[in-house]
């Protein structure tokens, strides 16, 4: 489902003393069936910008047009928004914390059941969801508040993927998350994304930002100061951007400093990384 | 939701720079002549709007956006109804003002009206006095005021200190807690549940999708804040020095005797009944025929 931002400007607390302007003249359009990230510093306005996408926000100025769904600012409320609720599944940083039944089956049951499913249907959903984040049936009926950080964020992750969203947008899914818990969410990703589904990642980690996104768009209080590939993003990268650079690039980086030359352009993974310099190592 | 109401903001204005303990003591002495009822009705609402005058011109050169507070007061109306119609079901025992309307067996009294107003505007002062204490003290100050206070209470072994940190930290986390329940808000709103539209059993269980994850992550940050003041040694028994000293400058007395002078004025009125003259000397003419 195409997603297209046009001069969006938010405003927290308008006519207020503590007015703090977080987006300002964002215009970009996400087309449909993309693994995108979208990067900037704590407070540059990716988490506002990702709330429209769903009508949790809407825009002090500009529009968000997902779909025939068109958020504008109008005093009359647009009804529809529970329809692209379901349609763009919203992942919350630390989504555990949205855990409230009395276990993780019931729990993933709400979205669906939120949606007209029978308890049957829902059932069947919530199954399939845990089972694709690798929550086993012996986890059913224990209560979500005695289960792992990981294991939490997996069965909150599975609570929206139970509303089968076209769009599944993340904020920071990956937070605090051991390297396995790391991998873990991420091939699940690239799961849902080969599966047909378009993923729009919020994220610090420029590594990831790397290896799995196509499309990558920066933003620096409140503007959008970049959007291409993340390959040409890291070439051309500059302090003002506020952004880390991926280790890889830094290893590069050192590895250049010594004479070994490596193209970036072929470079996403570590294994890539080696394979290049064994091939230079060979040629030599 | 209106968070910015009450909350403190650091301006340096004369109410700013008071010193707690003071502050809150003449905020208490400014309570009492709320609660002064005079004989006469008219006399009641007029001294209650000057009191009301009285506060807004303090929170005005508190810097304070009067205009805000007004627009609060006013989205406070439901309240007035609500207390209208409560006030016009129950009978008035010792009506004093007269019959407003007769329908069958059933009067109405302008006493009803009266009497809700007049509560209406004492609810509105008492707002004032708490908005002014808030939004002018920063919370280190006003726990510091309050344990002031309690400390007489030491003798009996009172855990003054312990009570005066609770009181601290609970007033840190408001901020916290309601940021996290919109947080929470929002991301129960993208599983679909809905909190502003459907029936009250349905708003009911939309509720508990928000209640209980607050509570979750308000018992994990105290425990996290229990444990990380054990880790750095907190000891509620020990005896404490301060970072700051609070000593009384001359901003304190000019404020003692502007808010002694305002409650002489009202407790002499209430005390020697000179409201007929008041009343008089406001309206020009004799109201009080009643």
């Amino acid at each position: 489902m195409p997603i297209k931002v046009s001069n969006l400007t938010y405003i927290y607390g308008k006519k207020t003393p503590t007015a703090f302007k977080a987006l300002d003249d964002v215009s970009l359009e996400l087309d449909d069936h993309i693994f995108a990230a979208i990067v900037g510093e704590t407070g540059s306005g990716k988490s506002t910008l990702v709330q429209h996408f769903n009508g949790l926000l809407i825009p002090t100025e500009g529009t968000v047009l997902i779909d025939d769904f068109l958020i504008i600012n109008k005093k009359r409320k647009n009804k529809n928004m529970r329809d692209l609720r379901k349609k763009i599944g919203l992942v919350f940083q630390f989504p555990e914390y949205q855990l409230y039944e009395s276990t993780v089956e019931k729990d993933v049951m709400v979205g669906p059941k939120n949606f007209k499913a029978t308890d049957d249907e829902a059932k069947e959903i919530a199954h399939k969801a845990l089972a694709e984040v690798g929550i086993g049936e012996d986890f059913y009926e224990r209560s979500p508040f005695d289960l792992s950080g990981g294991e939490k964020r997996r069965v909150a992750i599975a609570g929206i993927l139970a509303l089968n969203p076209d769009v599944l947008v993340l904020d920071e899914p990956v937070a605090g998350l051991d390297p396995e818990g790391v991998d873990e969410i991420m091939n699940l990703l690239t799961r849902m994304y080969e599966a047909g589904k378009s993923i729009i990642l919020i994220t610090h980690n420029m590594d990831l930002v790397l290896e799995y996104t196509h499309q990558v768009y920066a933003l620096h209080q409140g503007k959008l100061i970049y959007e291409g590939t993340p390959k040409e993003l890291f070439s051309h990268i500059s302090d003002d951007m506020a952004l880390e650079i991926p280790t890889l690039y830094t290893m590069m980086n050192k590895l250049d400093e010594r004479g070994m030359h490596i193209d970036p352009e072929q470079v996403s993974t570590v294994e890539d990384l080696v394979r290049e310099i064994m091939r230079q190592k060979e040629a030599v | 939701m209106n968070i910015i109401f009450g909350r403190y903001t650091n301006y340096n204005s004369v109410v700013h720079r008071i010193d707690a303990r003071v502050k809150i003591a003449l905020l208490i002495i400014l309570i009492v002549p709320i609660f002064f009822r005079f004989r006469v009705p008219s006399t009641s609402i007029i001294m209650s709007v000057i009191l009301l005058i009285v506060f807004l011109f303090v929170i005005f050169i508190s810097k304070t956006k009067v205009k805000t507070i007004l627009r609060s007061i006013a989205s406070m109306w439901f309240l007035l109804v609500f207390l209208l119609i409560v006030y016009i079901f129950v009978p008035v025992s010792d009506p004093v003002i007269g019959v407003m309307f007769t329908a069958g067996n059933w009067t109405v009294y302008w006493d009803s009206l009266y009497d809700c107003l007049y509560i209406y505007l004492r609810l509105m002062l008492i707002i004032c006095i708490a908005m002014i204490l808030t939004s002018t003290t920063k919370n280190t100050d006003l726990t510091y005021g309050f344990e002031w206070y309690m400390s007489p209470l030491k003798v009996i072994k009172f855990p003054s200190h312990a009570i005066a940190m609770t009181l601290s930290i609970a007033l840190r986390f408001i901020p916290t807690i309601i940021e996290e329940a919109q947080r929470i808000l929002k991301a129960q709103e993208s599983r679909g549940i809905d909190f502003s539209h459907g029936g009250l059993g349905k708003r009911f269980t939309a509720i508990i999708a928000l209640i209980i994850p607050l509570f979750n992550s308000a018992f994990t940050r105290s425990d996290e804040l229990a444990h990380a003041m054990e880790a750095r040694g907190y000891d509620p028994k020990a005896k404490r020095s301060r970072y700051q000293k609070y000593p009384l400058h001359w901003v304190d007395l000019y404020a003692t005797i502007f808010v002694l002078a305002v409650f002489g004025v009202y407790l002499y009125l209430f005390i020697a009944h000179r409201d007929m003259s008041i009343v008089n000397l406001i309206a020009g003419y004799d109201l009080i025929h009643w």
